[in-house]
């Protein structure tokens, strides 16, 4: 065999290698720099932590979400810190507690020139961003920074329709005839992705489902309705949105089967438009550098404490789905993480994974360490706060939320509260006044004061 | 007004408004005092059939009331003014207890406006509005057909209460679910309250 020169030996070398990579032999990373993953939150509205079908649902199916969970990190243990869509979203967004970012109700209003979204440093470190679907914050609709995409919709006070929705484009109201919401925000999150760009995306996807009032897309209606509900709490009955102050959440003379079965055929509707988006994301060949995170804004009550809704500390209405799956950055995929997830985290999760600068006012802990199984829990308590939403009859109120318990105070004459979350998630024994409560009230009223700056309102 | 009823005999007051508004109140406080104590009940389907039954009977017993007193207190002679007074003591009692309930975490002045909200105060009395509109054309119908009223059944006045009524309760619970005057509501709370 004929020795070969030094320039022929490299000639042949780069031959193979560009044919290897022509072939798909070789990943397409290989000699890259650490690249940045792209990035897809995608926020349910009102959706329980229990409303997959994986978490053992009677009868909802949802490949889609199972699909997330069986490729990703389920946070089984994640909350919202306030249980209200406005100041829960705002919280997504800036890593901060309710009352440092300033929407504390729906309808106290977004603050532009204070408050600083995750956008604003994933936006300097490379990537192009968009803001497809519900903002849903009091005030005029800003023109959020670092955005270079922005959809959403201020039909119906910022609630949006389910059907013929119109759409604020970049600024331009446009008509949807026939458009179902969640296909059509589905539709645009697809061309914002297959945008052909050399920075990484940032895709914040805001669903209006799955809130009231439920609608389903005609091939879904009625799918379940021959289903057996006997599951549903004891204390529900089928006209609770007759009980005083209730029926802003669905008027008579509609059942709670019926929203309820509506509000499972909603969120089919969801499921199959996430199963689209991730086959989307497969075609394109990115499903391993991009993160994708699935959360929503709060939880629900269906019937507990005999309320339909989510304004208060139950466990129902504070615990939210909470799923992240980013193949490259994740340390065995599939498996469930209990350390607390909150809806705060996001923003600093994000920033961590994109490698962009931390944001400095964030209350919220990045979930990285989780994800890469170098942790198990990132926190042991946090807060929680409900500010008053004239005219919902619940009280304001404040609380800690520990691994074990809940201490609850409220505005007005109700007393605080110390609940087991994990002998009583319903919330019926009040352990304030037991021995078990008095050893634990020092720390939780310790907590609460630490958390507020000082205040302490229990009683 | 004049009175284009013949025959009708002009009962006492306690006949004609105590009577028929306080046979009202007590049944809605009788109503109201079983929807509150029924939580003894262990059998899910017992519980379940007296819940939704004695929900849905209060919520008609409010929703009707006044077609049925209305209907009532004409009968035994009440006026016009006394009609419209005795058929909104049922409501009004309502209101009264929503307003103490809901001041526990509202201000006084929320309090109030809070029964300005589409549902259940406001809904309820608009079209508590409507209803004694209509019981006022059938009663007049009722007694045309026996030659005991002298106009017509069907006049202006009560049949712009009654469009009124239902174009309001339409937008207060039909149109976008009731999302919209929600919002108009909302909006209006933020000018004066916030």
């Amino acid at each position: 065999m004929k020795n070969m020169t030094r320039r022929e030996l490299l000639s042949m070398t780069g031959k193979l290698a560009a044919g290897a990579t022509v072939a798909g032999l070789v990943p397409k990373n290989l000699f890259a720099r650490e690249q940045q993953p792209n990035i897809i939150f995608i926020l349910t509205d009102d959706q329980r932590w229990d409303h997959l079908g994986c978490m053992g649902h009677p009868f909802l199916k949802t490949p889609g979400m199972d699909r997330l969970v069986r490729e990703g990190v389920h946070f089984t243990n994640a909350f919202c810190t306030t249980s209200l869509c406005s100041p829960s979203r705002a919280s997504f967004l800036t890593g901060q507690y309710a009352h440092n970012h300033g929407v504390k109700d729906n309808l106290s209003a977004w603050d532009n020139e204070k408050n600083r979204t995750f956008f604003d440093n994933i936006k300097d470190a490379g990537y192009r961003n968009a803001f497809i679907g519900k903002w849903h914050m009091p005030g005029k609709i800003p023109k959020i920074n670092s955005v270079d995409r922005f959809i959403t919709f201020d039909a119906s006070g910022g609630q949006g329709y389910y059907y013929n929705c119109p759409l604020i484009i970049d600024g331009v109201k446009t008509e949807r005839p026939g458009k179902y919401i969640t296909t059509d925000l589905t539709d645009y999150a697809i061309q914002f992705i297959k945008e052909k760009s050399d920075k990484p995306f940032c895709l914040y996807l805001s669903h209006k489902a799955v809130h009231s009032p439920w609608r389903p897309p005609k091939d879904l209606d009625g799918i379940y309705k021959k289903e057996d509900l006997s599951f549903l709490p004891k204390e529900y009955f089928s006209f609770i949105s007759l009980l005083s102050g209730k029926a802003i959440e669905g008027a008579p003379p509609v059942t709670t089967e019926y929203n309820y079965r509506r509000y499972c055929e909603s969120l089919t509707a969801f499921d199959r438009e996430l199963a689209r988006l991730l086959e989307e994301l497969d075609k394109l060949g990115i499903t391993r550098n991009t993160a994708v995170v699935l959360a929503s804004d709060n939880g629900y009550s269906w019937g507990e404490h005999m309320d339909v809704g989510k304004r208060d500390a139950s466990e129902v209405n504070i615990r939210i789905p909470f799923v992240v799956r980013y193949p490259r950055g994740t340390v065995k995929p599939g498996r469930r993480s209990e350390g607390m997830a909150l809806n705060i985290d996001l923003a600093p999760t994000l920033l961590d994974l994109s490698g962009a600068a931390p944001k400095r006012d964030c209350d919220g802990i990045s979930l990285k360490p989780l994800l890469e199984n170098r942790k198990e829990k990132v926190r042991d308590s946090f807060l929680y706060e409900y500010f008053k939403d004239f005219p919902y009859n619940v009280p304001e109120q404040y609380g800690v939320r520990t691994g074990s318990h809940i201490y609850i105070t409220y505005q007005g004459r109700r007393k605080a509260g110390i609940f087991d979350v994990n002998k009583d998630p319903g919330y019926r024994n009040n352990l304030i006044e037991t021995p078990e409560g008095k050893r634990i009230l020092p720390e939780m009223k310790r907590l609460l004061a630490q958390y507020r700056g000082g205040a302490d309102d229990g009683k | 007004m004049e009175n284009k009823y013949r025959q009708i005999e002009k009962a006492s007051f306690l006949k004609r408004f105590i009577l028929p508004a306080g046979t009202a109140l007590l049944g809605w406080l009788a109503l109201h005092f079983i929807s509150e104590n029924l939580g003894w009940i262990e059998n899910r389907g017992i519980y379940k059939f007296a819940m939704n039954t004695v929900h849905v009977a209060l919520f008609f017993y409010l929703a009707f009331n006044g077609f049925f007193v209305y209907r009532a207190m004409l009968m035994r002679g009440a006026g016009l003014a006394e009609r419209i007074a005795g058929s909104y003591v049922t409501p009004l009692a309502y209101a009264v207890k929503e307003i103490i309930r809901v001041s526990e975490f509202f201000t006084i002045g929320e309090s109030f406006f809070y029964c300005l909200c589409t549902y259940p105060v406001l809904g309820m009395f608009v079209g508590q509005a409507g209803l004694m509109a209509l019981s006022e054309m059938l009663c007049r119908k009722y007694y045309k057909k026996r030659n005991l009223y002298d106009g017509n059944a069907v006049t202006a006045g009560p049949l712009a209460v009654l469009i009124v009524s239902m174009t309001a309760i339409y937008f207060f619970f039909i149109y976008d679910a009731g999302g919209t005057a929600f919002f108009v509501y909302s909006e209006l709370y933020k000018l004066i309250f916030k």
